[in-house]
């Protein structure tokens, strides 16, 4: 790889890791913050929602996923009230919360948006975070969508098999079996993956997964 | 649902995250000296497995779901080590894959379901193996009781950070969100026995090699670190019934107490020697009084544990060695 593009994958790093500096500063303020001072929370809200805007996520995904978000957290939330008594000053704690919470939510989002999970190794390498854990998140990022499309498949057929919704206990039966044969077939597969590692040379020493590599976008 | 950002305060974020920091790194470090070459391709797979399992959900009621955790899961296929790091995967997966979780309250999630989950899930599989052995139905029987008493746990843990997190706030009373928390929490646990002990179960009966340990019982501690075991272990129980149900404790006088004072041989208030004159001056005027009931438990059975060991040590004589 020649001089430059090394230089160019290290920049890339180096905005990760500022990205990633910058998520958590806001999430401090924001979990700083309290309902009643609006300038501050609406301030905070207002930078969140132009980056999320500045990385091209739009309404209908930010609306989806407050929607989904909204809901759960509030129920967080008032489990303060629900155990302290249904006062104003207990409410306003579950509304910092919410705040909090949503605030937070956003940056994350952008965050994601921003920062895909290729990247992400590549930074957490040049973070020293141990080899070990950076080849094992590859593995299960590389994975991971495999065995979701193996879940989505067994589901199909379980519900080609059931002829019908199913009683709840019915649900709960396979489930379980549905999770158990994704198990085996997990672990025999891990026990390929192993083979063709070793016929590729693996010999148990986790190499730096070099920002050099860093293929992402 | 993991904790998300807002819901408890930094310091204790920080905190905590300074011990699952800790803890992943002993594991790493772990891991390291004692590194198969297989460890990292069956880790890896594991823990997308725990992710995979995680999105199949169980119906509850009135529309309400329920998914599996697998902290203990991945300790009974991995070990203590690999099954922390497995746990502490998705939780970083989930969170810059699907945004699931804080930021920063990814330190108390790994903290509660990585550390608590899947090295807290070990300690009790592994002392029931030892004390009931490995058949099929204590293998069932140790993950179900594993996975509901690290749920529980981890609520208690839970609840203890949110109330540092609220201390300021006058009038807090931990007490009822315990009451709150370990309600709810009995039951997600008792779901999470059953999903937990439903895969062993069904992985036992069609493919029990998967669920062999790679060490037989009888070799892989002496008798002194099964004793060390055994009393952590102990101590860890009584600890926490001790925490939890000290702040449940009764305002009113105990039987002698009683009948002191109705003989009017009362002297607890004059010419008394005790260091604290009730379980809630333990923290005295500190700010942190709400926690004083709950501190002096665990307190308490720490002292009864140490005269207990003391005695213990000086009546029985010393444990022979191996070569005696």
């Amino acid at each position: 790889m020649s001089n430059g593009a090394a230089r160019t994958a290290r920049c890339r790093t180096g905005t990760a890791i500022a990205q990633l500096a910058a998520t958590l500063l806001v999430v401090m303020a924001a979990c700083a913050i309290r309902a009643d001072n609006w300038p501050a929370a609406g301030s905070l809200a207002a930078i969140t929602l132009a980056a999320l805007a500045s990385a091209d996520v739009s309404y209908a995904t930010l609306l989806r996923r407050l929607a989904l978000f909204l809901p759960t957290m509030s129920l967080v939330a008032l489990s303060i009230p629900l155990s302290q008594g249904f006062t104003l000053a207990w409410f306003e704690v579950a509304a910092t919360i919410v705040l909090r919470g949503s605030i937070s939510f956003l940056a994350g989002l952008w965050l994601i948006q921003v920062l895909p999970v290729p990247r992400l190794l590549a930074t957490l390498s040049l973070l020293r975070v141990p080899g070990v854990i950076v080849a094992m998140l590859a593995m299960m990022h590389r994975y991971l969508f495999v065995l979701w499309e193996e879940s989505s498949r067994l589901r199909t057929a379980r519900r080609a098999r059931q002829l019908g919704a199913g009683g709840r206990l019915e649900t709960w039966f396979s489930g379980v079996a549905l999770i158990g044969t994704l198990l085996i077939r997990s672990l025999d597969r891990s026990h390929r993956i192993h083979q063709a590692m070793l016929s590729r040379g693996w010999d148990g020493t986790v190499r730096d997964w070099s920002p050099t590599t860093d293929d992402s976008r | 649902m993991h904790i998300p950002d807002g819901l408890l305060d930094t310091s204790v974020c920080l905190t905590t995250g300074a011990v699952s920091a800790i803890a992943v790194g002993v594991s790493v470090h772990r891991l390291k000296t004692s590194l198969a070459d297989r460890t990292v391709p069956l880790t890896g797979m594991v823990a997308a497995l725990v992710f995979a399992g995680q999105m199949v959900n169980f119906p509850v009621a009135a529309g309400t779901s329920g998914h599996l955790i697998g902290g203990v899961l991945a300790a009974r296929l991995l070990g203590p080590w690999a099954g922390c790091l497995a746990i502490t995967l998705v939780l970083i997966v989930q969170k810059f894959l699907f945004n699931d979780g804080g930021l920063l309250a990814l330190g108390p999630n790994i903290f509660h379901m990585a550390v608590v989950g899947a090295l807290g899930g070990h300690v009790v599989l592994a002392t029931i193996r030892r004390v009931m052995g490995d058949s099929p139905p204590w293998q069932v029987a140790g993950a179900v009781l594993a996975s509901w008493l690290t749920v529980m746990t981890a609520a208690l843990l839970c609840t203890i950070e949110l109330s540092f997190s609220h201390a300021d706030t006058p009038g807090f009373r931990p007490g009822r969100l315990l009451s709150l928390m370990v309600f709810f929490h009995a039951l997600i646990g008792i779901g999470e026995s059953l999903i937990t002990g439903g895969i062993i179960r069904f992985v036992g009966q069609r493919r029990p090699e998967l669920l062999q340990f790679s060490v037989p019982a009888s070799e892989d501690t002496t008798d002194r670190q099964r004793n060390r075991v055994s009393w952590v272990v102990g101590l860890a129980i009584a600890l926490l019934v001790a925490m939890i149900l000290s702040p449940f404790a009764s305002p009113h006088p105990d039987g002698l107490e009683a009948a002191l004072q109705q003989t009017s041989l009362d002297t607890s208030d004059e010419g008394s020697y005790s260091v604290f004159t009730g379980y809630d001056m333990i923290l005295g005027d500190t700010g942190f009084e709400r926690w004083s009931t709950l501190v002096s438990g665990g307190v308490g059975t720490l002292i009864v544990f140490a005269i207990a060991l003391l005695l213990a040590r000086s009546v029985v004589p010393r444990t022979r060695t191996a070569h005696e």
